[in-house]
């Protein structure tokens, strides 16, 4: 069934981004991450202006923020004062990041920046993930849960404007976490992705934060980043696709339900190592687009 | 003062040429023509359509249709390798170059040189799809390279035809033409254009306009996007809260 999209302006098969969503859905069930970094690349693949996939998937993660932010926070995974400060860099960061992205839409340059950006980002993680997952069925070694405050870095420990964060029991200072959320913002208005995969090891191994609270922490504060991004997309770009939306939400929500069931079966080891593997593929396509001459070199838009 | 009785004067003028000249082509016409619907609609469930054309001339000769979307400024941009990578490195920006055109000819027709030409200097024909570039650059060839790289690209797009279409007699004077407009047609005034030829002349020509516009809640929305963006976001986000509150309920039970 044909659907036509009323901002993208363009005609697609409702079953194939209804299908996208649910798989996004059931991976974000499995290895309990968003999934933009799936759903952008294949929007585009698919034929969707890179616009209008950025802006729209900034809104289908609002959907995911949220339903994952709930669970953390009844179970008080959630520090709100961390929170708090890292949505004020994020809410910051999305307005640059949209500023960003209309830059390199003018100049032509906004398919090569986020495949770019991709490229950079899976490979690494992607790599990183492999080798840890490698690493771990050899050696069995158990991973080290927590951190505390005494392992951080001391160029942080000396930055000014200290505060003290209970519900983690940190003090440090707290332009560490809105530097975090800046970063957040800025790859959630460019790339419509939440950046979790990214910001939790921030949060981890930079702020000392424990895992757990990392987690919840992260996943609060991208509803609000990416709730600003969307905001932003939507008034000055005017490229969030309300319909298109819908459909990879609805996907979403059946594809995670099959997601929590699998995820119970299959081995926690076994599904990071399918995950990496899939986020080096997704990169490694992203990359080959990058390095391979093109049939045709030239492209057409209108202004 | 003078001045504006000058212009009431010319006012009334106008008015009679136009009564005079539009009795006079009522009185010649050679060609009429008329659209199934004059007006496509983008609904939710729009895949394309097509558009049928009738027309009935009066005196023989050759018949060609042309369809042109609405004119728009365009950039085509050329990618190279830089440090290895395929990037956007030049680019040239065309103007008022049409969204969308088609053609259809009478079969036997525009096959010689003169009839070409002909058909050219009329605005039939990818021949005559020659753009400027905004900006004069001196060296043609490249031009031309660019140029060429629209057509194809806007080829690929269905949005520009590969061939002419065919025009179908249904008698010695009453024929028809179908035209396909893609799914990604972009929205628009149109303006289809009848065109009549005899003995390597036009003899007449008709237009006729069509709108392509989404229709109900396609253009709700977009209407809504456009012109209330803030409050368009603000609503796309509160569905999303909600969805993501509706997952979290499903899931639980």
């Amino acid at each position: 069934m044909q659907i036509y999209l009323p901002i993208a302006e363009i005609s697609v098969p409702a079953e194939t981004i209804f299908l996208l969503g649910a798989i996004v859905g059931f991976l974000s069930g499995v290895f309990g991450v968003g999934g933009g970094f799936l759903t952008t690349p294949f929007l585009i693949f698919l034929g969707i202006p890179p616009t209008v996939a950025v802006g729209t998937q900034a809104n289908q993660l609002v959907a995911s923020g949220v339903s994952g932010t709930i669970g953390h926070f009844k179970r008080g995974n959630v520090d709100l004062k961390i929170g708090g400060m890292m949505l004020i860099g994020g809410v910051f960061g999305s307005f640059i990041g949209i500023m960003i992205f209309r830059l390199l839409e003018y100049i032509g340059q906004i398919d090569f920046a986020v495949s770019m950006l991709y490229v950079v980002l899976l490979s690494s993680i992607g790599l990183m993930m492999l080798s840890d997952s490698i690493f771990s069925s050899f050696k069995k070694k158990t991973v080290k849960s927590d951190f505390n405050a005494l392992r951080v870095n001391p160029f942080i420990a000396r930055l000014p404007y200290k505060m003290r964060f209970p519900r983690s029991k940190l003090y440090i200072s707290a332009l560490v976490p809105i530097g975090i959320g800046f970063v957040g913002g800025i790859l959630a208005s460019i790339l419509g992705i939440g950046g979790g995969f990214l910001l939790v090891p921030a949060m981890i191994y930079i702020l000392g934060m424990p895992t757990i609270l990392a987690v919840g922490t992260s996943l609060f504060q991208i509803i609000f980043t990416t709730a600003a991004a969307t905001m932003m997309h939507a008034t000055f770009n005017n490229t969030v696709d309300i319909m298109l939306g819908l459909i990879l939400i609805v996907g979403g929500v059946i594809g995670s339900q099959f997601g929590i069931n699998f995820a119970r079966v299959i081995k926690p080891n076994h599904a990071r190592t399918i995950l990496a593997i899939l986020i080096l593929a997704v990169s490694a396509r992203l990359a080959y687009e990058l390095l391979v001459e093109p049939l045709e070199l030239f492209s057409t838009v209108v202004m | 003062m003078k001045k504006r009785i000058n212009l009431a004067a010319l006012g009334i003028f106008c008015f009679a040429l136009a009564i005079f000249v539009s009795g006079y082509a009522i009185a010649q016409k050679n060609l009429t023509i008329d659209l199934a619907s004059d007006h496509v609609d983008i609904t939710t469930g729009f895949n394309g359509a097509n558009l049928h054309l009738f027309g009935v001339k009066e005196r023989p000769g050759d018949v060609a249709v042309v369809i042109r979307g609405p004119e728009k400024e365009m950039t085509v941009r050329k990618k190279n390798r830089m440090l290895g990578i395929w990037m956007n490195t030049e680019y040239m920006s065309f103007q008022d170059v049409p969204a969308y055109y088609d053609y259809a000819i009478s079969k036997q027709f525009g096959f010689n040189e003169a009839e070409e030409i002909m058909l050219r200097d009329n605005g039939v024909g990818l021949a005559t799809l020659v753009f400027e570039p905004e900006d004069a650059v001196p060296d043609r060839e490249r031009v031309r390279s660019f140029q060429e790289a629209l057509i194809r690209n806007k080829q690929m797009q269905h949005l520009f035809p590969l061939e002419a279409k065919g025009i179908e007699f249904l008698s010695d004077n009453f024929f028809r033409t179908t035209l396909y407009l893609p799914a990604n047609v972009p929205t628009g005034e149109y303006v289809i254009e009848t065109l009549l030829f005899r003995a390597g002349k036009l003899i007449d020509r008709s237009a006729t306009n069509l709108t392509v516009a989404p229709v109900g809640l396609n253009a709700q929305i977009y209407e809504f996007a456009m012109q209330r963006s803030f409050y368009y976001g603000l609503i796309c986000v509160f569905i999303a809260v909600f969805a993501g509150w509706a997952i979290n309920v499903i899931r639980n039970q």
